[in-house]
């Protein structure tokens, strides 16, 4: 079932390439064809394949979702299996961060299951202040939660290996006390119950190397935050399902809020350095697609059960934090080229290399594209009005509808699924969690609109980043700011004016050399022109727009416990009034049979 | 509400809290094949160099 998903999905992608490229043809064409029109249509085929894999992913998701929603109920049971949570730091906020440990060992201490859980966290942290602030804040989650799990601090002196080498040397010194790893970023939080589902899991599925949670993101406070999280909250799921069907025993694995077999992941993942210097050589920077290439290469199955709900983390809250993620990211996945190709690799695992790789290179394609499209009309010249001897010339065909029906085209690959999720949503009764079917209706047009414009901004950040990496330049592993605030408007210039510059100049070569094509460039040379404008407000506190409802998710009518015992132990701990927060009753999620202490 | 736990009289110090030991063998993995072509055209310098 799974090769007949995956070559039907494949099939379709090069389906809506191949109609694509017809349509060009005939738009191109009209004023006779050239070598430049052929660039043009590979690079919109290639485009255009990308963009109908991900809607293949929806599709995929969409039909093998359950017609109903269904809740969630999962299963506490007896285990002997001790698992270890660990938890990298990175110079982040050691308040916040050691927040979401006391949460999520208040909520395993609730169902009375924390000692079959030791919390282990992994500082790599560089700046000595950060470090003396880690060390006065474990003391003080030691004694709120110490009498409940084991809970061990340590910080490497040099950090080789980065956040792989975190967890390697984790494995190296502790690894055989442990049948499994939750393995966690700084922000991540999960509910009690999914971790001990997530063990059950792993008991219950011996050759499971490694199961993977979709995280939703929490605690967005800005405009372009709450999209984010709207967009994982809402689309994510459906996304994830199709990718859970697509993968078969070769599923991905994101870096965090999953749980790994100790045992199968130290047979498989003890990651060198590859040869040659940064940023394609030295540290694997994305680790996590390749771990879980190396898993599946040894015969464990990997996998990700989007049905694992109460699992979280937070994501940036604008656009420059965002990209600044990006360019790490850019690069490590670039990397994967030269991963790609390691021996005894499945054949999914390499394609989900070449997948990670155009994902980054898809923008500089659509860049390439616009490029040609300008240059086309001054390499073509001036048309032939005479083809043939006669009075009257024969003006070249402007075939507007053919460009129309390609744009759609182009753009239902993007929005098609989107609107589908909502009507599908409407149907299994999700779009009640969201505020019903009328609001999520109109929370997904807003983040449509949102993310159309944004997308020419993200188009030209990716653009840089891979030509960065392709110049050589190390991006470096700077740490994300989760907690930033508002971006102001000379911040958004300095760091945006040459998206600026570059839609400017774009619009004016189009007037100059491709007239015909203005219009159509407004729609990706205008968000570009007020790049700075659009981060600048992308970065406002969304909070009273959240009160009336926009990008509404279920958990803002119904935040998951942890959650909220999260936000309490911070509030404590920073000074607020609420009362400490660790051994606070918080409601759980419905467990059965009574809980089982170890 | 503070929970104070520690009920001896020693200060609490981090080494209390560190790892536990139960090393487990971690081994590096093969992620490149090796090159052909500087073995070749070593040989292939060997093999001039001896003519």
């Amino acid at each position: 079932m799974v090769s007949v998903r995956r070559v039907l999905s494949i099939l379709f992608c090069l389906l809506m390439a191949g109609l694509v490229s017809l349509l060009a043809v005939g738009y191109f064409s009209a004023d006779g064809i050239q070598w430049i029109d052929a660039v043009r249509i590979v690079l919109l085929a290639a485009s255009t394949a990308w963009l109908a894999w991900g809607a293949a992913y929806a599709f995929n998701g969409l039909l093998s979702l359950p017609l109903r929603q269904q809740e969630n109920s999962f299963e506490l049971m007896p285990t002997n299996a001790r698992t270890a949570v660990l938890v990298p730091v990175y110079n982040e906020d050691p308040i916040k961060t050691f927040s979401h440990v006391a949460a999520m060992i208040g909520s395993l201490h609730a169902l009375g299951i924390a000692g079959r859980f030791d919390f282990a966290v992994l500082s790599d942290t560089r700046d000595p202040r950060v470090a003396d602030q880690e060390e006065r804040w474990f003391k003080r989650l030691q004694m709120e939660c110490g009498a409940h799990t084991a809970i061990y601090y340590r910080r490497r002196e040099k950090n080789t290996g980065k956040k792989a080498g975190n967890v390697a040397d984790f494995i190296r010194t502790s690894g055989a006390m442990y049948e499994y790893m939750i393995v966690l970023d700084a922000d991540s939080l999960m509910e009690g119950a999914t971790m001990a589902e997530m063990v059950r899991r792993m008991d219950a599925d011996p050759k499971l190397g490694l199961l993977q949670t979709l995280p939703k993101i929490v605690h967005a406070r800005s405009f372009f935050g709450r999209a984010m999280q709207f967009s994982t909250g809402y689309y994510s799921p459906v996304y994830t399902r199709g990718l859970a069907a697509l993968q078969g025993t070769s599923g991905p694995f994101w870096g965090h809020n999953a749980i790994v077999r100790t045992r199968a992941f130290a047979q498989s993942c003890g990651l060198p350095e590859l040869s040659g210097t940064p940023p394609f050589g030295g540290h694997i920077l994305s680790h996590d697609y390749v771990e879980a290439a190396l898993l599946t290469r040894n015969g464990w199955t990997v996998r990700v059960d989007p049905d694992l709900t109460g699992s979280y983390e937070e994501g940036p809250d604008n656009v420059v934090d965002f990209a600044k993620r990006d360019r790490r990211w850019c690069q490590g996945n670039l990397q994967h080229g030269r991963v790609m190709v390691a021996p005894g690799l499945k054949l999914w695992s390499r394609f989900v290399f070449v997948q990670n790789i155009m994902a980054y290179v898809a923008s500089p394609l659509w860049a390439l594209f616009i490029i040609a499209s300008i240059a086309a009309p001054m390499l073509k010249g001036v048309p032939d009005y005479f083809p043939e001897p006669g009075l009257f010339p024969v003006f070249p065909r402007v075939e507007q509808g053919l460009a129309l029906t390609l744009l759609v085209g182009v753009f239902g690959l993007l929005i098609g699924p989107k609107l589908l999720i909502v009507a599908r949503g409407a149907l299994s009764g999700v779009n009640e969690t969201f505020g019903g079917t009328g609001r999520a209706l109109l929370n997904t047009l807003t983040e449509i609109l949102s993310t159309s414009m944004l997308a020419p901004i993200m188009l030209m950040y990716q653009c840089r980043a891979v030509l960065e990496v392709f110049l050589g330049m190390d991006g470096g592993w700077p740490a994300t700011d989760r907690e930033a605030g508002a971006v102001s408007l000379s911040e958004a210039w300095s760091a945006s004016w040459w998206i600026s510059a570059t839609g400017l100049v774009t619009l004016g070569l189009a007037f100059q050399f491709a007239p015909e094509y203005v219009g159509w460039l407004l729609l990706v040379a205008g968000p570009q022109v007020f790049a700075p404008l659009l981060i600048h407000i992308g970065s406002w506190s969304a909070l009273n727009a959240r009160e009336a409802g926009l990008f509404q998710t279920a958990d803002d009518r119904d935040p998951s416990p942890v959650v909220l015992r999260q936000e309490a132990v911070l509030s404590h701990w920073r000074g607020g009034t609420q009362p400490a927060p660790v051994n606070e009753p918080v409601a759980e999620p419905a467990l059965e049979p009574a809980d089982v202490e170890q | 509400m503070t929970h104070v736990l520690e009920t001896d009289s020693k200060p609490m110090t981090l080494h209390r809290h560190a790892l536990p030991t139960a090393p487990m063998a971690m081994p590096e993995q093969v992620l490149e094949r090796k090159r052909a072509r500087p073995a070749l055209f070593s040989e292939f310098l060997k093999r001039f160099a001896w003519k």
